[in-house]
């Protein structure tokens, strides 16, 4: 851990729907330039996690506290503020232009009866900029590829100028190419930006190649984290997700999991 | 959809259809106080307009100055009002509910009106009477759907809403056709069932003094909160997140377009079309975002209802209802635009 201030620690935090409880106990502190890998199977809750640490859903228990404050008496625009998300690429059910698209990210900035004002057009022309798809401005979200959209989103989560990236699975969707792509991106904002990451992720060599941290949920909803080559072990591997697999160390580089095949005896079953 | 398709540019061209379209509504209004059963060439009309404000020697006939000043007048402001407010009102429903297939009378606002229309109209209720009835049914069917699928709390709130708003329009029409059982046959059922079908005839200025303050303040709220609209319209759960207050949105939203479309419906009658096509026309030549959407979609729906209540009082020796004229000329006019645009796309 290094000295600078935290930029979310999250404590004890409790979650699910209701009076249902699927995750708990969920703590970890995150500096700048980290990468959080949020990783698990289908259905242990990740989703319910997200939406809490975005504040769409209230905890059951704990708390968030962003670069010292905790967040609960917060409002949507002071979070908005600090905290960008990027969800997976989607389509939109209107026309809407990609520079708009972006400099809705600029909303929390503004009065609730203001417009983008120049200077936040500019930020979001930036924005694209940064991620090298400035020449994206003026077309049409829809009618891009879902690479390019997924580029879009991170690019308004950018414009909102946050010192928390969250990602929902940035690469779902996405070809080989488009994969590495959109990951180096993230890896050089953290690298290069005064803010950390989270993001969640289906793949362990994503969590491998590109996480300072990895955390995991299993099927009981416990929360265990730790550094990637730590956590993402053969047998963790194979008691999450009843599959063989062999972990790769190559010099010079992350280590690399290749799946050999289902178990012959389910660890769910 | 379109894939590895190469994107195709759009233009930003807000401003200037803004700009054309308010000259062509002047244009139309000024044609339109020519046109009718009693022809007036547009030099007098222009005369006539002058006269009101300059002290100039009237050269015209008087009864030209009455038809101009105290039946086209009204009629004419009263046909840009309703179509206004229909017509950015959809606009705003759509982006809420973020589904182009809603129209304005997604919550029930029109049944309501109509249900409050034919009661005041059965009870032998004078012109602003029925006015204001129709007015509070509107109203009321709204906060009905509002108090019966405002309170999910599992999340979707846009959906249980629109069920909600169904529910209530079938309510409200089971209502109408009880109302029109009741009716007599000879004198009020004909009465409300022209009423029903939308027209503007009736339409003088202590009506328009009636409608404008709900019309013209639903219609500021709305390009007030335009750069919201957008956010949600784009999507709501990231608008959350991106800093917008949803629900309270959503509510002043709901509020003023509510409080427009029933003003406009209690002037006018059930009009129907217009809110659901003119959004869609105005998004094919400016795109979604409502700081060009908005007022594009209002001064093309007044432009649309005022060229078709010309139709209306024109066309033959007795008035054509104006909702069937909005669906027969609306319809195949939406159908060809969009294949149009499917073509190009």
């Amino acid at each position: 851990m290094n000295a600078a201030p935290a930029m979310i620690e999250v404590i004890g935090l409790a979650c699910g729907h209701g009076q249902r409880r699927l995750v708990s106990d969920v703590s970890f502190l995150l500096h700048a330039h980290q990468i959080l890998c949020l990783l698990g199977p289908n259905g242990v809750g990740k989703t319910t996690l997200f939406r809490t640490l975005l504040r769409l859903l209230p905890p059951q228990s704990g708390r968030i506290v962003i670069m010292g404050e905790d967040t609960a008496s917060w409002g949507a625009a002071r979070f908005a503020r600090v905290v960008g998300y990027v969800p997976q690429a989607h389509a939109s059910p209107f026309p809407f232009r990609v520079c708009d698209v972006v400099a809705m990210g600029r909303t929390a900035h503004l009065g609730v009866f203001q417009s983008p004002s120049r200077n936040d057009i500019t930020i979001a022309m930036a924005s694209l900029e940064t991620l090298s798809i400035g020449h994206l401005g003026e077309c049409s979200f829809n009618a891009l590829s879902g690479g390019e959209r997924q580029m879009v989103l991170i690019a308004r989560a950018l414009a909102q100028r946050p010192r928390l990236l969250v990602l929902d699975e940035p690469t779902s969707n996405l070809d080989f190419g488009n994969q590495v792509a959109v990951l180096e991106q993230v890896r050089d904002l953290a690298a290069r930006q005064d803010m950390a990451v989270i993001m969640t992720t289906h793949d362990p060599n994503h969590a491998l190649g590109y996480g300072s941290a990895v955390a995991t949920l299993d099927r009981q909803g416990r929360f265990t984290l730790g550094r990637p080559a730590e956590i993402i072990t053969e047998s963790y591997l194979s008691t999450t997700y009843g599959i063989r697999t062999k972990l790769f160390h190559l010099a010079g580089h992350p280590p690399l999991c290749l799946p050999l095949g289902r178990q012959e005896t389910a660890p769910c079953a | 959809m379109v894939g590895q398709a190469p994107a195709r540019p759009v233009p930003m061209i807000g401003a200037g259809w803004t700009v054309l379209l308010l000259m062509a509504v002047l244009a139309a209004a000024l044609i339109s106080l020519a046109v009718g059963r009693y022809p007036v060439s547009p030099h007098t009309v222009f005369s006539v307009l002058v006269g009101q404000l300059l002290p100039i020697q009237p050269s015209w006939p008087d009864q030209a100055e009455t038809v101009i000043m105290n039946i086209r007048l009204p009629r004419v402001m009263a046909a840009l009002l309703v179509g206004c407010a229909l017509s950015a009102s959809g606009a705003a429903y759509q982006g809420i509910f973020r589904n182009p297939l809603v129209s304005p009378d997604i919550l029930g606002v029109a049944s309501g009106a109509g249900a409050g229309a034919a009661l005041a109209i059965l009870m032998g209720a004078s012109a602003p009477g029925t006015q204001m009835a129709a007015f509070i049914g509107g109203i009321a069917a709204v906060s009905l759907t509002f108090l019966i699928g405002g309170r999910n709390k599992t999340g979707n709130t846009a959906m249980t809403m629109v069920l909600a708003g169904i529910m209530v329009a079938m309510v409200f029409q089971a209502l109408i056709s009880l109302l029109k059982v009741l009716a007599d046959p000879i004198n009020t059922l004909p009465a409300i069932t022209f009423w029903l079908m939308g027209s503007l005839a009736s339409a003088g200025f202590p009506q328009l003094a009636a409608a404008a303050p709900g019309c013209l303040s639903g219609l500021a709220v709305l390009l007030l909160l335009r750069w919201r609209l957008s956010v949600m319209a784009f999507n709501d759960e990231e608008a959350q997140v991106l800093g917008v207050n949803v629900a309270r949105i959503r509510l002043a939203v709901i509020v003023a377009a509510t409080l427009m479309t029933a003003a406009a419906v209690a002037i006018s009658g059930v009009i129907a079309m217009v809110g659901l096509v003119v959004p869609h026309l105005a998004r094919m030549i400016v795109g979604a975002d409502f700081r060009n959407l908005l007022p594009v979609s209002a001064l093309m729906g007044g432009l649309f209802m005022l060229l078709v209540d010309n139709l209306a009082r024109t066309l033959s020796a007795s008035e054509i209802p104006l909702g069937i004229l909005t669906a027969l000329i609306g319809a195949p006019v939406f159908f060809s635009l969009l294949t149009k645009a499917n073509q190009r796309g």
